[in-house]
């Protein structure tokens, strides 16, 4: 009986086979949101992380504690708030770097030749979380769910399980010492802005 | 730059479009007049762009997915089965957690477990562990645990592959193509591969969640079929053994031992075949039975020959209906060629304490998408092993591992000689664990002196490790006790630490040891320390 319900589910009838911590249910849960989970991962995490073992944290926390999902929240913004949990612990976990936008490896870029888009996105994800690295955890994530993921304050607050006026404070400092860390840091933001605007040359 | 007073905020605001068009054209009047303003808004743009870019990331393509469900499903699994196991941890946690406060070291079992061996007159021993796990290995064919979920969730006809967990002496596999290879663990047996074991080897392998067959020293097999519904095993010679954990009644498990076919109901049993002899003893459950070659027309219990419904003391039925016998457990089916088949109430008692050690389909998955290889060799070999507190048979072993700590256990005659956690981690490693063994047993006076006064060893290593926080290494000491039962001498033979003090902190410790019995002897012994 199961099996025949194996293949037709909907997200509340997967997470309720889940519940029962029916295996084939939990394969299919993860089948699902896997994609989800790694890009909420990466872009929490940023580049430089181990994404597969952040990956399989939070698929052994979401099947460990799916029993306290009560289904006030969509299951996406749950399973955005243990992503989230998980990418805090590794996040803490983590060296702190002082400087370390400063100390990050810089890959020399030619000169003379226009690099390729994508590139440039992955040169400019780098240098942004170089920068983020230094920020502290919480700013840091609200940040990233504000400005990258472009949540409202309320969206995050429920991912973060705090009210939204903490969010709107932690944002507001976080915004305030990214940008000012990014405006007084040497490394050329825009070098992966914009095509065609490679050298920024500084007052 | 510096000389721009605009709020940082305020430029934000403006590039992020949320001023006002009143309080914007304010603020760019100021810009235009401000250079440095100017270039702190672009880059502010630019930095704004570059966190556009990062919300289009996606993340890299290479990410195995299914290695990360199999550790996901191995810690669930363990979780399962580990209830008691952590509550047991908890326990042994509260002993060890002064042990961390105070220190960070082992005086490894060089002193006690070494010395207690030697004592007990065991044999030199060798730990190798192998350990490796890699990523990116992908099984040939879809082996059965690699599609475990999917198994799980619907039945398919897909091949299956047996996974061997343990193996030790010769065994062999014979291809497709019929060319003999030995077998290697990391090498699934496909279907209609046949695994021919030498007169010492042993394996045991698996297709499915807990079901699995152990072939016998000596013995030929063929895999004829193995897929998801049928599985089903042409016995050449020799003997193998079967647990099947469920039968569902779309699945057939069938061994063919020349003139006997038996098909499972139950859970365990064996058939040994030799020639024209076949056997089947029934462990646990229900085995049909049916003849391959002439009908079966009589049954014989002992020396009564039956026809029909056969009955026994316990009120079990063995039926004879449409050519077949229903075998219940502790019920051994004996046929000689073509003769009727005898019905004897007798099941070795050895044939009760085996056991396969099979793993459920997570486990089998996990040890598929990430595992490594144990080898456990003892001198001389022989040594009964047990893994995790599984007896898994008598060394030299190789065994496939799930990653992650394994207790490996050494036992003689009974008794505990050795036991040591390895870890089989990630990554191409290689661990050496090797414990080097005397010549001689330590006397027991010896012994117990080096169990009781292991602390204040310990603390000759840990105050120099306050110092050297990568301190290692071993100390091989000469003791000499005169006859009065004080010691004589005591000397470091061979220091292999990097630091001489704490050797000479032992060589002081031990010359104010008092041996009780008064006898002069003269010993040498390893101390082995290591941080934890």
């Amino acid at each position: 009986m199961q099996l025949a319900r194996a293949t037709t589910t909907t997200s509340g009838e997967l997470v309720l086979r889940c519940q029962q911590q029916e295996r084939t249910a939990q394969a299919e849960f993860y089948k699902k949101y896997r994609q989800d989970v790694a890009r909420t991962l990466y872009k929490v995490l940023g580049p430089d992380s181990d994404l597969e073992d952040a990956l399989q944290d939070v698929f052994v926390e979401v099947f460990r504690s799916i029993d306290k999902f009560k289904g006030q929240s969509k299951i996406t913004t749950w399973l955005y708030r243990v992503s989230v949990n998980v990418a805090l612990q590794k996040l803490r976990r983590r060296k702190r770097r002082p400087e370390g936008y400063a100390s990050a490896p810089k890959e020399e870029l030619p000169d003379h030749e226009t690099p390729m888009r994508a590139l440039q996105r992955k040169e400019s994800a780098r240098l942004v979380y170089g920068i983020l690295d230094t920020i502290a955890p919480k700013k840091r994530t609200v940040f990233i769910l504000s400005e990258i993921f472009g949540m409202s304050a309320k969206e995050i607050s429920e991912v973060v399980e705090t009210n939204p006026l903490t969010v709107r404070t932690r944002l507001h400092y976080a915004r305030k010492e990214f940008f000012k860390k990014a405006l007084a840091s040497d490394i050329p933001i825009a070098l992966g802005a914009f095509d065609g605007d490679l050298a920024e040359p500084e007052a | 730059m510096s000389d721009c007073r605009h709020d940082i905020d305020k430029l934000r605001a403006l590039a992020e479009g949320r001023l006002s068009e009143r309080a914007a054209s304010k603020v760019r009047q100021r810009i235009d007049s401000c250079e440095s303003c100017a270039s702190k808004l672009k880059r502010l743009e630019a930095i704004r762009a570059s966190l556009r870019d990062i919300a289009d990331l996606e993340p890299p393509d290479d990410i195995n997915y299914r290695l990360v469900e199999a550790q996901v499903n191995w810690q669930l699994s363990q979780d399962e089965r580990g209830e008691t196991k952590r509550a047991s941890d908890r326990r042994g946690g509260l002993a060890l957690r002064p042990a961390l406060v105070f220190g960070t070291l082992v005086l490894l079992a060089g002193i006690a477990i070494g010395a207690l061996m030697q004592y007990r007159g065991g044999a030199g021993l060798a730990l190798t562990g192998v350990a490796y796990v890699d990523k990116a290995a992908k099984p040939s064919k879809a082996p059965a645990a690699a599609t475990a979920s999917k198994a799980a969730a619907q039945p398919f006809d897909g091949a299956l592959a047996a996974l061997p967990t343990v193996l030790g002496g010769d065994v062999r596999v014979i291809d497709y193509h019929g060319k003999s290879h030995v077998l290697q663990l990391t090498r699934p047996v496909l279907p209609g591969e046949t695994l021919v074991t030498g007169k010492d080897g042993r394996v045991s392998l698996q297709w499915g969640g807990g079901s699995g067959v152990r072939v016998e020293p000596s013995s030929r097999v063929t895999f004829a079929e193995l897929t998801y519904n049928i599985q089903a095993l042409r016995l050449g010679y020799g003997g193998v053994e079967l647990e099947i954990a469920k039968r569902r009644a779309d699945q057939h498990v069938a061994v063919v031992a020349g003139p006997l076919r038996s098909e499972v109901h139950g859970t365990r049993f064996l058939v040994r075949r030799d020639e024209a002899r076949a056997e089947l003893h029934v462990v646990r459950g229900v085995v049909r039975a049916s003849p391959t070659g002439r009908a079966w027309t009589s049954l014989e219990q002992g020396s009564v020959a039956n026809k029909g419904d056969v009955t026994n003391r316990g009120g079990h039925k063995h039926q004879l209906t449409n050519n077949a016998v229903d075998v219940t457990a502790g019920y051994v089916l004996k046929v000689d060629g073509d003769g009727p088949p005898t019905l004897s109430r007798r099941v070795d008692k050895n044939d009760k304490q085996l056991s396969l050690n099979l793993l459920d389909w997570q486990s089998l998955a996990a040890a598929l998408a990430s595992s490594g290889t144990l080898a456990v060799l003892t001198r001389p070999i022989g040594a009964d092993l047990t893994l995790d507190s599984v007896h898994v048979g008598p060394s030299n072993l190789r065994l496939r591992l799930r990653i992650g700590r394994h207790l490996v256990g050494v036992w003689r005659d009974g008794k505990l000689l050795h036991k040591r956690w390895v870890e089989i981690g990630s990554g191409p490693s290689k661990l050496e664990l090797a414990l080097r063994a005397q010549e001689k047993p330590l006397p027991p006076p010896i012994v117990s002196m080096l169990r009781r006064r292991a602390p204040q060893l310990r603390g000759c290593y840990e105050r120099r490790l306050k110092v050297a926080q990568s301190l290692k290494g071993k100390l091989r000491i000469k003791l000499s006790v005169d006859d009065s039962g004080a010691v004589e001498d005591a000397s470091v033979l061979r220091d292999t630490l990097d630091d001489k003090r704490v050797g000479m902190c032992v060589v002081n410790v031990i010359k104010r040891w008092h041996f009780a019995n008064k006898k002069a002897l003269t010993v040498v012994f390893p101390l082995v320390f290591r941080p934890m």
